[in-house]
């Protein structure tokens, strides 16, 4: 006997050493589910939201819940971020816990002067997650962005995270983002950083209170809007709409989209793309980029007078669709290459996965120039599949 | 040595203190003394006065006399079971199993004659084993009537009984069962020789057999079956294992006992494959919800949060929002509060059993969640656990399954998943360290067996299952298929 509980003992105290490292209950820990970051309004140091859940129970009276709101917006100054993330003690009771994050927003003044300070930050803290989604609040302060009481999903950091997600998959305007990939692009020389991007529509002063969700027109929203693109750590400018979804085209970001074009020469007509995929083509030698896209499609609205069941009209369509890919994406590459002098696409990281010599060569002769030199082939190999329920025009 | 009968009724009245149950009755058959000695409350008076006494009636009765009155009475008596017997001892054997003695003056050998009293309840439906579908008989109290119950289901001279006799004071029928040719004998010597070993005051219960034999300290997990029913029994004993009889026990034991047979049922032989593949993985579920959920909840919660997906994690939050005690208390107070209601449930009468489940109920389930002491998915929690550990039939395993329950809990407390993940390794070798009558606890599973994995959580359908395992029996083959 003696001798088991001379070899219990040891075993019961050293658990009993540990002393519970890294204990906390759920009741001590703020659930923090997003981070906002601005300038200071003296413009040294930052200006940190967080975005802490209201984890409190609602009253047993059913009438009394409701009252509370989801979220709790705590703000603090510092010189760096993480004295400004760890002063927010001062406010709240409980400390911040940042594992579950899943939204950054940087403030569109923060990105033009450099994200350098909050990649390292994120990077080298090992509290955080790596698979949070990082947007640019357009020309709005980040609090105002994170303060929008937004129906249907009233946690604010939710409702942007979602709607990046669902826009990219069934638009394909926004880009999803996780803080790796923005990391990853960073460190990548040869590509530069592309951010999606939202901004406050309508009263921000209203959209914070409680009325914004009780009513069926909202004072204030949440909106997408195009991506913000980036120079090595800066902040340059927005892309349009269209452009935004050119790029997602050209990096096979896009699932699912619309494509909308004239199919006589007063009627258009709407097809939907689904499994769309693109394909990049480096031809280095020929300072040529050929850009394959193929989906299938289903027509979803025309205002034409068209026969759908003739294999014709259905070439015609088809075609008008490749027409339109092709020539909007080849235009806006070049515009955009043109306009904002940034390889956003990753065309330089291509050609030197395709022929790193080569690559070394032409960099050397054309330096930041070097896409600028290149033609781009754009082929589109659409086929139409569903033509929807009627096949004519509905007339009386 | 028995010529002296009035020397042997005063010793036995000496011995017995006068017990006024054992009736003497003295008689002269053709002019020679004797005694009819019964013990009353063992023995049916019917009996005694239908055979004995009118037989010796008739006796006294006949015309021609004889010398040899033992003979005599033998050969006369109508009754079946007489054996003749020579010495004290026996006397008080007999007696004591409901004989009645017949001591016949300057005779050198005495007779006893069973008058038994039938005092066994009979055969009724398993109280422990239910089962949807296959035979309703149960074991009884008495040793015969459960050897006929399985005799019943066996007939061959294959099916050998190594009777053996425990107890100082209960002098205990204890029989042990195997099938001879498919037993493996080493086992069945080991079970005997584990029993002769057996020295105590009395065995009330095969349970107190059951904890002599299998070393009650070295593990708390069952490494013997027990069962009320005899399809049981008779399969196990065909597939090569040894049963043992105790008297006055509803119970049989089975041995071995390894962890894949406590997730078997009977309806596993009847009912199909695929079926009861599905039952089995339910229960393995089970079994490790028993174990870890409590311990898991209590490790995720208190150290581990970022393995929760967010939107859970706020629900958990806002449920434990105000509950006072740390999340560890919290579920040792609402472990041990089910383990008192079920304890209770257990030896209440059933008369009073609704007015505590209408307790247990309210006060565990809904009023402890209004006053904010327990969160409401510590009582999921809980609940889930508590019907998890209930589908097995070995009670001893539902109870072992509470011990590493805790264990694992306070794992968890102390050290979040990697506590759990270290009581878990403890436990798996905890279990693979344990045998059962030289058998590995774990087996099929490790060491490997293939034959026995067919009938483990995957149950292959019946045909295929043609071979007894190895490690039980030598003769392998259990079923040929006809041509």
């Amino acid at each position: 006997m003696m001798k088991k509980v001379k070899w219990v003992l040891p075993w019961l105290f050293l658990l009993l050493c540990t002393g519970c490292y890294n204990y906390r209950e759920l009741n001590q820990i703020a659930l923090t589910s997003a981070i906002g970051i601005d300038k200071a309004d003296d413009g040294e140091g930052y200006t940190v939201t967080v975005q802490v859940l209201n984890t409190q129970k609602q009253g047993s009276d059913s009438n009394y819940s409701g009252s509370q709101p989801k979220f709790i917006l705590y703000e603090q100054t510092g010189p760096t971020l993480q004295h400004a993330l760890r002063t927010i003690i001062l406010e709240s009771p409980r400390r911040l816990y940042v594992n579950h994050i899943n939204l950054l927003v940087i403030s569109e003044t923060v990105a033009k002067d450099g994200i350098k300070e909050i990649l390292d930050f994120f990077a080298r803290n090992t509290e955080f997650r790596k698979d949070f989604l990082v947007v640019i609040s357009r020309e709005a302060s980040t609090e105002d962005v994170m303060q929008i009481l937004t129906p249907l999903e009233t946690l604010n950091s939710k409702n942007i995270h979602d709607s990046i997600m669902a826009d990219a998959k069934f638009y394909g305007m926004a880009t999803k983002v996780t803080f790796e990939d923005l990391l990853n692009t960073y460190l990548n020389q040869r590509t530069n950083i592309v951010l999606p991007s939202v901004e406050v529509v309508g009263n921000t002063k209203k959209g914070e209170g409680e009325d914004n969700i009780k009513q069926s027109v909202p004072d204030a929203t949440v909106k997408l809007t195009p991506l913000a693109i980036f120079s090595g750590e800066k902040m340059m400018d927005y892309l349009t709409e269209e452009e935004s979804r050119i790029y997602n085209y050209v990096q096979n970001n896009i699932q699912n989209t619309i494509v909308t074009t004239d199919c006589s020469e007063n009627g258009k007509f709407t097809a939907e793309l689904i499994s769309t995929k693109t394909k990049l083509k480096p031809d280095i030698e020929n300072k040529k980029i050929s850009i394959q896209v193929k989906a299938t499609a289903s027509i979803k609205e025309i205002n034409c007078n068209m026969n759908l069941l003739s294999p014709d009209s259905i070439q015609l369509l088809e075609n008008k669709i490749n027409t339109e890919i092709e020539e909007t994406i080849e235009k806006d590459i070049i515009k955009i290459i043109q306009t904002y002098k940034t390889d956003i696409f990753g065309f330089e990281e291509l050609l030197y996965k395709s022929n790193p010599n080569t690559y070394k060569q032409l960099k050397e002769k054309y330096g930041e120039e070097l896409i600028e030199n290149f033609k781009f082939e754009v082929s589109s190999k659409v086929k139409l599949q569903t033509k929807g329920n009627i096949v004519k025009e509905i007339t009386r | 040595m028995l010529e002296n009968i009035e020397q042997i009724v005063n010793r036995l009245k000496n011995e017995t203190n006068d017990l006024t149950d054992i009736i003497y009755r003295k008689k002269t058959i053709q002019k020679k003394n004797i005694y009819i000695i019964y013990n009353e409350p063992l023995t049916s008076s019917d009996k005694i006065s239908d055979f004995i006494v009118r037989s010796l009636n008739h006796i006294e009765q006949e015309k021609i006399k004889t010398a040899h009155i033992l003979e005599r009475i033998e050969n006369n008596i109508s009754n079946f079971k007489v054996k003749r017997i020579q010495n004290y001892n026996q006397i008080c054997f007999y007696l004591h199993r409901g004989f009645t003695i017949i001591l016949i003056e300057d005779e050198k050998e005495a007779l006893a004659l069973e008058t038994k009293a039938n005092i066994a309840r009979g055969i009724s439906q398993p109280q422990t084993e239910n089962t949807v579908r296959g035979a309703k008989d149960a074991f009884v109290e008495d040793y015969q009537v459960n050897l006929g119950l399985i005799k019943k289901r066996i007939k061959t001279n294959d099916l050998w009984i190594e009777g053996l006799t425990i107890g100082k004071y209960t002098a205990t029928q204890v029989g042990v069962l195997s099938i001879h040719g498919i037993v493996k004998e080493d086992l069945v010597n080991q079970v005997i020789t584990q029993l002769k070993q057996i020295d105590i005051d009395g065995i009330i219960d095969s349970g107190v057999i059951k904890n002599l034999i299998e070393k009650e300290t070295k593990s708390i997990f069952p490494t013997i079956i027990t069962t009320e029913r005899p399809d049981i029994v008779s399969k196990a004993l065909l597939n090569g294992k040894v049963a043992i009889v105790v008297d006055n026990s509803p119970y049989i034991l089975i041995v071995p006992g390894l962890l894949n047979d406590y997730f078997k049922t009977m309806e596993d032989v009847y009912g199909k494959g695929m079926n009861i593949t599905f039952t089995r993985i339910i229960k393995f579920l089970a079994f490790i919800i028993a174990l870890f959920t409590p311990a898991v909840y209590i490790a995720l919660i208190t150290y581990n949060q970022e393995m929760i997906p967010t939107d859970l994690l706020a629900d958990f939050a806002t449920q434990r929002d105000g509950v006072p005690f740390p999340a560890f208390f919290e579920g040792v107070i609402m472990i041990i509060s089910f383990e008192i209601l079920r304890e209770s449930d257990l030896r209440v009468p059933s008369f009073s059993g609704s007015a505590l489940s209408i307790v247990g109920a309210l006060i565990l389930g809904d009023a402890a969640v209004s006053a904010g002491i327990v969160s409401p998915i510590m009582i999921i929690v809980i609940a889930i656990t508590a019907i998890s550990s209930l589908p097995f039939t070995e009670y001893e395993l539902e109870n072992a399954l509470r011990w590493y329950r805790l264990l694992f809990m306070l794992g968890g407390a102390f050290l979040g998943i990697v506590g759990v993940l270290a009581m878990t390794i403890f436990f798996i070798i905890r279990l693979s360290h344990l045998e059962s009558f030289g058998k590995p606890y774990l087996m099929p599973f490790t060491p490997t067996d293939i034959d026995s994995l067919k009938n483990s959580i995957v149950k292959f359908p019946l045909k295929s299952l043609n071979k007894r395992p190895n490690y039980l029996s030598n003769n392998r083959t259990m079923q040929r298929r006809k041509k």
